[in-house]
């Protein structure tokens, strides 16, 4: 089959690899349909997640029809369309039983790497390095999916792909991003980030409840999206003389009642924490760049929440937890868990709540992937989110 | 005990032997009731499909007895006589505070006895086969918990560009 390999920092291409097969009984074959390239796809492509190796195979936003199943996969059928959240969970551990899926116990086998870095090991993801179990990815024509009993769920015919694809990720990390704030109606939420998580955060933070919801970024394209399609308030802050102080003049002085970061490590913010951090990233003295984050903790009301779908890898520098501390925030973080919010969001889709497909800017054949990489990469022609196509 | 090499382990004057060996300790919360996990425990071929570093100490399932058993807390399964790499493996359970949860604490030694494969004491040293010890007590609670082994073994992967 062809699949999208990672072959170093900057560096993809699409080989012919073997086919991919039943291994252990919960598992299912899939043939893909459709799969997209994730913001957080780029940590990998620019090398800033450890524990890749070349020839991983890429991808953990997909779906399609299930083509093999293991023995003891007795609730799905041979022919189901279904899509497959990104996190690997195996149902039956403490955590999976919680409906903390992306803490699941038993899915990552290199669960020993994780450990060593983070003190214990979160779910298995699908292409997403070695510290998360190393799982063959979905940018192919066809994946395995462990524990296809709990990890795959049938859609309808009458939902096309490019409406329920993002059920995988990105709109239960929007959603479980908005969540976390334990939003209040009246409620002001302020988002970093207008990429596709910072999109379904804004409409996420609206179904939840919230009565403005600001978006900041710089890139006019993303933010004309996060205007027309999401509803946001839109803050430029290449334009702006503060984020902060604009934030607080917006919200009568208060600051936002939560801050959602859903740009995570690779910050490109202008402010002189941010070239900080560029120089020293550069020079290898840091793992992160976290300047959204920092603006999210001096921007939150007294007592509000900072919430963090974007993804962090390693320790972080000058993070301003005295004010955390001093204004009594509440911080939530972490993998979504995927399993849990799906069909209730899936029920949002069919009842025409949201229309996911509308943040699909581009399309490419799967063998083009590697130019689609480079074009999301470099945000060309006003790219927010790729389909590939297999 | 029964008169296996577990009597050896234990015996203080051969103490020297166990330190030259490899062992691992790792305590696991396993969302399975405490008696089903002890009963699942006695069976030999589950024990050794857990323990896959068994295969780099050429051990098989039937190289193992079980020489001490407590219902429903304790088990403790040690190679036979006639292997000339002692193994010892004892397994402790408690219910633990969540309803229908186990506290189980897993401990896995290996020595060999002197004069038999002692050049390979070195291979068993070090850090790598500790990792491997406790690979294996993780599999136990995956096995235990889900019916499987995680694995990535046979998966496709690229070369890019590799020939090899």
């Amino acid at each position: 089959m062809k699949a999208l390999c990672w072959c170093g920092k900057n560096s993809v291409q699409v080989e012919t690899v073997p086919d991919p097969h039943i291994i252990n009984p919960r598992d299912i074959i899939v043939k893909v349909t459709s799969t997209a390239i994730c913001g957080s796809d780029l940590h990998l492509y620019h090398g800033m997640i450890p524990a890749m190796e070349k020839g991983d195979i890429l991808g953990h936003e997909f779906m399609g029809v299930v083509v093999d199943k293991g023995a003891r996969v007795s609730n799905l059928n041979i022919g189901d369309r279904v899509v497959i959240p990104f996190t690997i969970a195996c149902g039956a551990c403490e955590y999976c039983a919680d409906g903390k899926f992306s803490a699941c116990d038993n899915s990552n086998p290199d669960a020993d790497k994780a450990e060593a870095l983070y003190g214990h090991s979160g779910a298995g993801i699908f292409g997403y390095s070695h510290l998360f179990g190393g799982y063959a990815g979905g940018q192919a024509e066809f994946v395995r999916v462990p524990f296809g009993d709990v990890g795959a769920f049938r859609v309808p015919d009458s939902l096309s792909d490019d409406k329920v694809l993002f059920l995988t990720d990105i709109f239960p990390t929007g959603y479980m991003a908005a969540e976390n704030c334990g939003i209040k109606p009246g409620d002001t939420v302020a988002v970093w980030g207008a990429g596709p998580v910072g999109q379904f955060a804004i409409q996420s933070a609206y179904l939840l409840g919230a009565e403005n919801v600001i978006v900041i970024d710089d890139n006019e394209d993303r933010l004309r999206i996060a205007s027309e399609v999401s509803r946001g308030q839109i803050l430029n802050f290449a334009k702006s003389d503060g984020v902060i102080d604009e934030l607080r003049e917006r919200t009568g002085g208060q600051g936002p009642d939560s801050c959602i970061d859903a740009v995570g490590m690779e910050a490109h913010g202008t402010t002189l924490d941010a070239l900080y951090d560029k120089v020293k990233l550069a020079v290898g003295a840091a793992t992160d760049r976290p300047s959204a984050f920092r603006q999210a903790i001096q921007a939150c009301k007294k007592g509000g929440t900072v919430s963090i779908p974007g993804v962090y890898g390693g320790v972080l520098d000058k993070v301003p937890f005295g004010a955390a501390f001093g204004k009594g925030l509440t911080m939530k973080m972490g993998q979504t868990h995927v399993q849990k919010y799906l069909p209730k969001l899936l029920e949002h889709i069919s009842n025409g709540d949201i229309d996911p497909s509308a943040i699909i800017t581009h399309r490419f054949p799967l063998e083009k992937a590697a130019e689609a990489y480079e074009l999301f990469d470099n945000k060309e022609q006003s790219c927010l989110k790729v389909v590939l196509q297999p | 005990m029964k008169g296996t090499q577990a009597e050896k382990y234990l015996d203080p004057a051969l103490s020297v032997l166990v330190e030259e060996g490899v062992s691992a300790v790792r305590t696991f919360t396993i969302n399975k009731p405490h008696e089903l996990l002890f009963q699942s425990a006695r069976d030999a071929h589950l024990f050794a499909t857990a323990m896959r570093h068994l295969d780099a100490v050429q051990l098989v399932e039937s190289d193992f007895e079980l020489v001490e058993e407590v219902s429903p807390t304790k088990l403790v399964w040690a190679s036979k006589k006639e292997t000339e790499i002692f193994a010892y493996g004892t397994l402790e359970f408690k219910p633990a505070p969540r309803k229908d949860a186990t506290i189980v604490r897993m401990s896995m030694k290996y020595a060999l006895d002197r004069g038999k494969l002692a050049q390979k004491i070195d291979e068993l040293k070090g850090d790598e086969f500790e990792d491997k010890l406790m690979t294996d007590l993780r599999n136990f609670k995956a096995l235990m918990e889900t019916g499987e082994i995680p694995t990535t073994e046979g998966q496709p992967m690229g070369h890019c560009g590799r020939t090899h």
